[in-house]
């Protein structure tokens, strides 16, 4: 079978399918075929594409690809890089962060039971303060966090139980 | 003037103060805390003291660090930046109490100026017109009473504050209650002081500022206004100056109100007057701001005037060193401000590294950073990382360039916003600069849909797979008879 490398770009599937790597490369993108040629290959790197010049610089993390593509900048999530431990962290019964932050105040404690809308966790991401709310009738399992902790984007801030 | 100067702030207005400063010939010293070591501002700066605390942001305002440094070291004035210890009357006290020089204003403007509530009686006072008006005082219910009194809908906002921090928008009676606790818990948490109180909130309102320098001694002069209206989460994101689509004679009202009330004060300083203008060419004061704003490039570079020195020369010689007439606005100049952020994500802040970037000289483009390739963008700061700022002969040839400009930098390996600058300095809405602070709002997914960047998403996964560390290994491990073959998986 031939590489396959699978991005998402804004939560839609990006597929590149590599066919040739000479000098003129070939790449098929959701289907659409692509002829490349590359003519410099250090920081940044100018691409012919179709007929068309583009200039890219690109930087790469441990989960994206950040890219800038003539004017604008993309950010590129490295599909087959999605690990076991993440999807667990993401699991039905977990609250995770949507961005980083601290905790301003914790205002329940394990084994409370709370209804759906409670509200768990006061925090701050830099300037902007969130109310983490329960997501249905439960028991507080376990609190990762104490007041004034901060958390990374995606860190599991408490579990809940069936009530 | 000051044989040296202490910067108690970090990132990209601690670095610009030390420029000017530098360029004054004073030794300039910097505060960092361990988080920031290898910070721009630390590696620009003559000398640097480190402030220890366990939260990094706590090092910055640590008065009692700061002052035992300024004493060990000798220090003859200190700057504040803005935000941190910029707007604290106590620690503007200590400082001249040590007799250092503060580059700011006296600790009672700066108390007068900075409770909201007060500072409205000092407008009222120099005839500067507010809008109606509601205060807090410890009976919720009066307070309930009075907001219906303004009617809805109305603004909610912090006595103590700023940065849109404790503000809420109250569509009806019904969401009154709510709405108070909200506006009083962040105020109590930012603040340590919950006071509030309401106001009118005024539809397509503009937010418009005026930059004044005063001596101190009654001396006031006004270097024309900002157009401040670009706002996201109730903070600005674009300013300009001037003003478009700003009628003549509402300008010099504007600017003369500034000054009115300034003089009132003996204001002393650089300092901005904020108004709301509406739709209808009324203007209210907001606030008066009694530093150096994150936006005053705009003016320096239609006034040809660096604010920083001449705060520095106020503080030096209690008088100014422009009058009125020597002022001219030339010219059109725009400020973006460089966030870490999501802008598809209701403006998140974005942490991580950035891991390449680059900063184009081009003319007429003027870059005030405090970050470098390498350095972590962590939550303890602000998302803020630094400004864009572009001139033109008008308001169209400043906004091409800004396009130009964002379009030839980048940041990559951490989310920015950019991409969303870009949209709007292409967007019609923007181009016909009929602003108000609900434009982005307004005009979100415009905003958040460009065709380029669309377009280019199939180019961009190419690029990505090119760099995918098995294919380059491929690429570079081949002859050409194997390529063309193809790359095999196991």
């Amino acid at each position: 079978m031939t590489f396959r490398n699978e991005f998402l770009i804004d939560e839609d599937v990006y597929t590149v399918e590599i066919l040739s790597l000479n000098n003129e490369m070939v790449m098929m993108v959701n289907g659409t075929r692509y002829q490349i040629r590359r003519t410099t290959t250090d920081a940044s790197s100018t691409l012919k594409i179709n007929n068309k010049v583009y200039k890219t610089y690109s930087a790469d993390t441990k989960n994206d690809v950040y890219l800038k593509v003539e004017s604008e900048t993309y950010r590129l999530e490295k599909k087959k890089n999605e690990t076991a431990q993440s999807k667990e962290d993401q699991s039905a019964n977990n609250i995770n962060a949507s961005m980083p932050g601290i905790v301003i105040e914790v205002t329940v404690k394990e084994g409370d039971k709370v209804k759906e809308g409670d509200v768990i966790l006061s925090t701050e991401s830099m300037k902007m303060q969130t109310n983490i709310i329960a997501p249905k009738d439960s028991v507080i399992g376990k609190i990762y966090f104490k007041k004034n902790e901060t958390f990374e984007k995606g860190a599991v801030l408490a579990t809940l139980e069936e009530m | 003037m000051f044989k040296n100067i202490l910067v108690v702030n970090r990132g990209e207005i601690a670095c610009r103060i030390i420029s000017t400063a530098q360029d004054m010939g004073i030794e300039t010293h910097a505060i960092f805390h361990h988080a920031d070591r290898n910070a721009p501002h630390v590696t620009l700066a003559d000398h640097c003291h480190e402030v220890e605390s366990e939260v990094p942001v706590a090092a910055y305002l640590d008065m009692d660090q700061i002052l035992k440094i300024a004493k060990n070291a000798k220090i003859e004035s200190i700057h504040p930046g803005y935000g941190f210890l910029s707007e604290n009357p106590t620690f503007a006290q200590l400082v001249e109490e040590k007799n250092i020089n503060f580059i700011g204003p006296t600790g009672a403007s700066m108390t007068l100026l900075g409770d909201k509530i007060r500072s409205r009686e000092v407008a009222i006072k120099a005839d500067v017109p507010v809008s109606a008006s509601a205060e807090y005082l410890d009976d919720e219910q009066a307070f309930v009473e009075e907001c219906k009194k303004i009617g809805f809908p109305l603004l909610l906002k912090a006595s103590a504050g700023g940065g849109g921090k404790g503000m809420q928008i109250v569509n009806s009676a019904g969401e009154l209650g709510e709405k108070i606790q909200l506006s009083r818990g962040e105020a109590e948490r930012y603040f340590g002081d919950n006071r509030i109180y309401a106001e009118t909130y005024i539809s397509k309102p503009r937010h418009i500022e005026v930059q004044i320098l005063g001596d101190g001694n009654g001396d006031v002069i006004h270097l024309f206004e900002r157009e401040c209206s670009i706002q996201r989460r109730f903070q600005k994101i674009i300013e300009e100056s001037p003003a478009p689509n700003l009628d003549t004679s509402l300008r010099e009202k504007i600017c003369a109100a500034a000054c009115e009330l300034a003089k009132s004060l003996n204001y002393r300083n650089a300092g901005t007057v904020e108004f709301i203008v509406s739709e209808d060419n009324q203007y209210y004061f907001l606030e008066m701001n009694t530093r150096l704003q994150v936006e005053h490039p705009v003016t320096e570079l239609v006034c040809d005037i660096d604010l920083v020195r001449e705060q520095l020369l106020i503080a030096a010689n209690g008088k100014l060193s422009h009058s009125q007439n020597e002022i001219v606005q030339s010219g059109h100049a725009i400020e973006s401000r460089i966030c870490c952020e999501d802008p598809n994500n209701n403006f998140a802040p974005a942490t991580g590294k950035i891991e390449s970037c680059h900063l184009p000289s081009i003319e007429n483009t003027r870059y005030d950073i405090g970050f470098s390739e390498g350095q972590k963008i962590t939550s303890d700061f602000d998302s803020m990382i630094g400004k864009l700022i572009c001139y033109g002969k008008d308001r169209d040839a400043a906004i091409q360039k800004s396009i130009e400009s964002v379009g030839k930098m980048h940041i990559l390996g951490i989310d920015t916003n950019l991409n969303f600058l870009l949209a709007i300095f292409r967007s019609k809405p923007f181009s016909e600069g009929f602003l108000h602070t609900g434009f982005i709002s307004e005009n979100q997914n415009a905003l958040t849909n460009s065709s380029i960047y669309e377009e280019n998403k199939d180019i961009a996964a190419i690029v990505a797979t090119l760099e995918d560390p098995e294919v380059r290994h491929f690429m570079q491990n081949s002859s050409n008879l194997h390529r063309s073959i193809g790359l095999w998986r196991n």
